[in-house]
């Protein structure tokens, strides 16, 4: 029932990146969906990653709760860290690098969750 | 006898070494359209022996020795405990060719995975995974 629930969320939060809101990210098993705010620089809203068979979100009810930390984007770098709801204990980390020839941005990098798995993703914004 | 024996296994243990030391680094966009590859030695430093880069039917290599393509040379590289950054100039190191930049994990028992982006002015740019890192 969550998964259920988490997939039609998903397709929700992708209808809402392809307006311009936030990362799609895949990889071999994994999907994400960072919201960013319209703020000056990197403002993620929340995060859902679905990754090694486990969900970790902002909203609880979707899996294990998480917050985004520490946020920046410089240059051609994407960098988020996620931990706990206390703060405590890092969770995720996603690094992005983006690049442009003459079209559209191509985002690439790599999901890491500590203790559980690393895994390369490619990530689109709206 | 025996010192001349001693010295050809060492002999050839030392001829093996610099083979065993190296290390392609394959990097390639999810429908090939592009591909970058890499030698690297194993020192904790970056340092890359042999490029190869293509795009389509367009292919430039570091030496004749690695495949046929337009001549090119490494214009900076680096490497620290996150990322892969090279850039690739003509052999007048006058002009960018190409630039991978990459981001690299490792976490529990998995393989490390390395992945990023891969432009090449005039051409376009892609998201690359590497195998071989």
């Amino acid at each position: 029932m969550k998964r259920f629930l988490l997939a039609i969320l998903m397709a929700g939060l992708a209808s809402a990146a392809t307006a311009g809101e936030g990362y799609i990210c895949e990889g071999d098993g994994v999907n994400i969906h960072v919201p960013l705010g319209g703020s000056i620089g990197l403002a993620p809203l929340g995060v859902v990653i679905d990754a090694g068979g486990e969900v970790y979100a902002t909203d609880a009810s979707l899996g294990t709760p998480i917050v985004v930390s520490q946020a920046m984007a410089e240059g051609n770098k994407v960098m988020i860290d996620f931990t706990d709801v206390d703060y405590a204990t890092l969770i995720a980390k996603i690094r992005i690098f983006w690049a442009e020839e003459e079209s559209d941005p191509v985002y690439g990098g790599v999901l890491s969750i500590v203790g559980k798995g690393a895994w390369a993703i490619t990530c689109g914004v709206g | 006898m025996i010192r001349t024996a001693a010295t050809a296994i060492l002999l050839a243990g030392l001829a093996s070494a610099p083979a065993a030391a190296t290390e392609w680094v394959s990097c390639a966009a999810p429908g090939g359209e592009a591909s970058f590859d890499y030698l690297v030695g194993s020192l904790d430093i970056l340092a890359i022996a042999g490029l190869n880069v293509s795009v389509g039917e367009k292919v430039w290599a570091s030496d004749v020795a690695y495949g046929p393509g337009d001549p090119i040379a490494v214009g900076q590289a680096f490497e620290d405990a996150d990322t892969v950054q090279i850039d690739v100039m003509d052999d007048a190191m006058s002009t960018l060719v190409a630039q991978l930049r990459l981001f690299k994990a490792q976490e529990a028992d998995s393989e490390s995975v390395y992945s990023g982006t891969l432009r090449i002015p005039d051409y376009g740019a892609w998201t690359v995974t590497c195998e071989g890192a």
